[in-house]
């Protein structure tokens, strides 16, 4: 189909949305969906979210404002969901406990003939950014998944997939091959990098998710996301870091130090913030938004560290330098 | 029919009657022993009498060749010097590269070994292309010995290493023209002058730790050329090209990267802000002019030219301009002939660690040190003693006087005449010269008073530039270290500047890290395979079996190379117990078990003499020796390990 000269356009894709909320929530103790997020619940700040995500995704493709697409809520049978906040369409998971994929089928059949894609999240982010979502959606392109892959993981609930790949989901449950990597395998996958992320989410805090009572806590304490439905209700606590480079650090870097914040709560989220204020780093210092392996991290000059999850205070000093030290 | 990458034999020469042969080595030792510092400690128990003078003329100096050497792969080009040292009386090995170790392996050995003193200086020519066989087809080594002739050195005495073997390769070209090249090694004045630190050079680089020079020196020995045309047989000659192209390409990898891009200077800077980083005699552990000497700014400010090994792709050595006007150390008024190579360890030892933070200062002292053929290290370590010696008023001139009818030195801290002044009357063993030449150990026993309490050395080997009490795997390692406080042989320094340990708090932990990294040291340095290739292996064993398996033909497992690495470690270990050893020298200085740092990120830190005997108590167990260090009688038959 043509429209302008010279320009070709796709055919418009109608984008839902998806929230998985039927975890059995063991570690927490009590069901996510229901904890509160400032003076919201849990469900109902990522329900927000998504649906804004879809409303700025469509905004972008078209010229006037655009409605949210249809979105889908899908619990265990009989699971007793909290409010929404917006129209949402329940559904049940047909048999519990048996990982995203069950779900994940269930709301791409309900979204059938209503979106042609979806993205797709759990009920666990109270950080999830809209523009995280609208970025998203923007990456899919021709392919029929769009995932991420940070810190060496896929992150299938934070990605966005084709109606489409309902035949082949259902296909990998009647084998029972119920790991998402089998349906990447399956079906043309964009993975996204960290990188591709930045711009639209700097903490990556929208892949921040708890399965503890403290995981939560320390969550929306130190949350600091700078916007979003989610940071707004967690509130934010700026937390910046300066990291400090040496020898092969500062070559690459071109620069003695940099600051990096307001959202480095952790290392994965300031090494995250550090590879996008200095790209260049990239393939050496940085592998896949961590650190590389011929790199180490002393944490103010003091004992190495390198786990994603190590918790930073604002104002800590993460010095760079290199693994071998030998003379 | 011996392995490939071997001739299964060392050439053992008399430099006092000139005679030389062959030794079969059995192939079981070659494969238990591997090379280098294996095979060199193997060599050391045979052939070093038992409580001998390492300057007597019985007293061995082994150069150890490997499997690897004149092999394609990166790096290889290597050779361990291996004697008991003057210096500390016990097992020392350091390993050299480059041309020296190709030649040598061409003229058909796996190691040298001399032996024996000669009347005058002489010099050692051991011809493996004499001019009958020059042109003749290559041969695997031939059966005969390779001419071994002494001839004088009296016209090199004197000299510079560098400048002799200018010399003796100008003199052979004339004397002995056609064939293979010559490759020469030498001593500089502190070697004749014996000097318990001198160190013994080739092609620029030199076999620095431990005092073999002065062995060298010992045996009136000013230098030595090999050539050869024989060339070993490599088991799967197709495996081991194609594992070299894969080494090289991995060698200009993110594991290297420093090395190649700054080289070993980029440490300084680091250490400092992390507070590591030796300073005045260790009495800190930063220094507040590292700015100025750190690789960055070096590199910024002056005239840098990268360099390499022999069969290295790697290039880690940072040659360094001099600054206008400054003078040849052995020519003064003309301009320098060399540019300095510079590493951590001169750097950190003739600059911070003597209170020195002008970097030209410290240039001009590294030059210094090659030119006199001095240990950097030992050089560093004894004259920053010294300087805390006399500000603490222990060095009265009247008992110590600098260089007799001559104006007096100033002993002090962050001078750089102090520094250069003092390496020239070391090297001349001139007024107090003569006892710095000792070392610190000995320096502190003659001083007296609280002297020895804060003589920077462990077996009397002077401490590298790692401060013990915040990098508490390493603290260890020089403590249980065979030839002293040393850093190349143990490695700790990986276990200290990685996760899940704690460097300002050793424990049992610490000390199974540690052993990792030198089991690790022990084969590399075995092989011979440069450490700085280290980065590119994820696992060592695994991946430097079916390596050696190419080269040898050998059946050999990864765990087969663990048993090696470990009986290597403790053959090292049974050497120093045979000379003597007792469990009182593991340990360090005083001053490190009772002065906490004060400054930086190590501020506070502390190493509790129970916490060194606990960890050291923890490495014995581990290691299989009895509780207080030594190498079970039964351990020792199960290696084949006798007293002679
Ligand atoms: S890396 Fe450096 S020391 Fe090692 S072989 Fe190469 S040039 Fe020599």
């Amino acid at each position: 189909m043509r429209s302008d000269i010279g320009h070709t356009t796709r055919p418009v894709i109608r984008f839902g949305g998806i929230v998985l909320a039927g975890g059995r929530s063991s570690r927490m103790g009590r069901p996510k969906a229901w904890l509160p997020v400032g003076d919201r619940t849990m469900l109902a700040t990522v329900a927000g979210a998504v649906a804004e995500g879809l409303r700025g995704a469509g905004s972008r493709l078209a010229t006037a404002p655009q409605p949210a697409g249809p979105i889908v809520i899908v619990g265990a049978p009989g699971q007793d969901l909290p409010p929404a906040g917006l129209p949402v369409l329940r559904v049940d998971d047909d048999v519990e406990g048996e990982g995203p994929l069950r779900g994940l089928a269930a709301g791409l059949g309900a979204l059938t003939g209503k979106a042609d894609a979806a993205y797709v999240s759990s009920c666990d982010v109270p950080l999830l950014k809209p523009a995280f979502v609208a970025r998203m959606i923007a990456l899919l392109g021709d392919a029929d998944i769009a995932v991420p892959l940070v810190d060496d993981r896929h992150h299938p609930l934070a990605a966005v997939y084709r109606i489409g790949v309902l035949e082949t989901v259902r296909d990998l449950l009647a084998r029972n091959q119920r790991r998402p990597f089998f349906l990447f395998e399956r079906r043309p996958t964009r993975v996204v990098t960290a990188t591709d992320l930045l711009a639209a989410d700097p903490g990556l805090d929208s892949l921040r998710n708890f399965n503890t009572p403290e995981e939560y806590d320390r969550l929306l304490a130190g949350g600091g996301a700078s916007s979003g439905a989610g940071a707004a209700a967690a509130g934010s606590a700026a937390t910046s870091v300066v990291f400090e480079f040496y020898g092969v650090a500062r070559l690459r870097s071109g620069r003695e130090r940099i600051e990096v914040g307001p959202a480095a709560t952790t290392l994965g989220a300031a090494l995250t913030a550090l590879e996008r204020a200095c790209p260049s780093l990239s393939g050496t210092v940085l592998e896949a938004g961590r650190l590389g392996r011929h790199f180490r991290l002393s944490l103010n000059g003091g004992q190495f560290v390198s786990a994603p999850d190590q918790p930073l205070a604002a104002g800590d000093t993460l010095v760079v330098l290199s693994a071998e030290v030998g003379g | 029919m011996t392995a490939g990458g071997y001739f299964g034999r060392y050439l053992r020469i008399d430099v006092g009657t000139g005679e030389a042969r062959f030794i079969d080595i059995p192939e079981s030792i070659l494969r238990h022993y591997i090379g280098g510092v294996g095979l060199g400690a193997w060599l050391l128990l045979k052939e070093a009498p038992p409580g001998v003078d390492p300057l007597a003329p019985e007293a061995p100096l082994i150069f150890a060749l490997s499997p690897f050497v004149g092999t394609p792969l990166t790096t290889s080009a290597k050779f361990a010097v291996v004697a008991k040292s003057p210096l500390t009386n016990r097992i020392n090995d350091a390993l050299s590269s480059s041309h020296f170790a190709i030649a040598a392996k061409r003229a058909g050995m796996d190691a040298l070994v001399l032996v024996g003193a000669c009347r005058e200086p002489g010099v050692l020519i051991i011809d493996g292309d004499p001019p009958a066989a020059a042109g003749a087809t290559r041969s695997n080594a031939g059966a005969t010995a390779p001419v071994a002739r002494m001839e004088s050195g009296a016209d090199l005495w004197g000299l510079s290493a560098a400048d002799a073997q200018e010399r003796l390769k100008e003199r052979l070209r004339s004397t002995h023209a056609g064939g293979a090249p010559f490759h020469t090694a030498a001593i500089g004045p502190a070697g004749e002058n014996l000097v318990r630190f001198a160190t013994l050079s080739n092609d620029g680089r030199h076999a620095g730790r431990g005092g073999l020079g002065a062995v060298m020196g010992s045996k009136r020995l000013k230098a030595m050329a090999v050539r050869g045309r024989a060339f070993v047989p490599l088991a799967d000659p197709k495996t081991v090209h194609a594992a070299a192209t894969d080494l090289s390409a991995r060698s200009f990898g993110p594991a290297t990267e420093k090395y190649r891009e700054l080289g070993t200077v980029a440490n300084l800077l680091a250490f400092n802000r992390l507070a590591v980083l030796p300073t005045r005699n260790f009495q800190d552990s930063t220094f507040e002019a590292a700015a100025a000497l750190s690789a960055e700014q070096l590199a910024a400010t002056r005239q840098r030219t990268r360099s390499s090994c022999a069969a290295c792709t790697i290039g880690c050595e940072n040659v360094y301009g001099r600054r206008p006007g400054a003078e040849d150390p052995a020519r003064p008024g003309e301009p320098p002939k060399r540019g300095v190579r510079l590493e951590y360890e001169s750097l950190f030892a003739l600059g911070p660690l003597c209170g020195i933070g002008d970097p030209d200062a410290v240039l001009e002292a590294a030059a210094l040190c090659d030119e006199l053929g001095i240990d950097t290290i030992s050089a560093g370590g004894t004259i920053a003693f010294a300087m805390e010696c006399a500000g603490r008023g222990m060095l009265d001139p009247a008992r110590f006087p600098t260089a007799p009818g001559a104006a007096p030195v100033p002993i002090e801290f962050g001078n750089p005449r102090s520094l250069l002044e003092l390496l020239r009357l070391i090297a001349r063993r001139d007024g107090i010269g003569d006892l710095l030449a000792e070392g610190s150990r000995r320096a502190a026993a003659v001083i007296g008073g609280d002297a020895p309490s804060f003589a920077p050395h462990v077996k009397g080997l002077e401490i590298p530039g790692y401060e013990p009490r915040a990098l508490q795997a390493m603290a260890l390692g020089f403590a249980v270290g065979t030839r002293g406080a040393d850093h190349n042989r143990s490695s700790a320094y990986e276990a200290d500047f990685s996760e899940g340990g704690n460097r300002l708090a050793g424990d049992a932990d610490t000390a199974r890290r540690a052993i990792v990294t030198e089991d690790r040291a022990a084969l590399m340095d075995s092989l011979i395979l440069c450490k700085f290739l280290r980065g590119v292996f994820s696992d060592l064993f695994e991946e430097a079996a079916p390596l050696l398996r190419a080269v040898t033909g050998w059946d050999l497992s990864p765990a087969e190379l663990h048993d090696a690495a470990r009986r290597i470690v403790t053959a090292r270990k049974w050497f120093n117990e045979r000379e003597g050893w007792t469990p009182a020298e593991d340990t360090l200085p005083e001053r490190f078990l009772r002065e906490p740092l004060r400054d930086g990120a190590s501020a506070g830190a502390t190493l509790s003499r129970q916490r060194l005997s606990e960890m050291i108590a923890a490495y014995n167990r581990e290691r299989g020796f009895s509780p207080d260090g030594h190498v079970p009688g039964a351990m020792r038959t199960g290696l084949g390990l006798t007293a002679r």
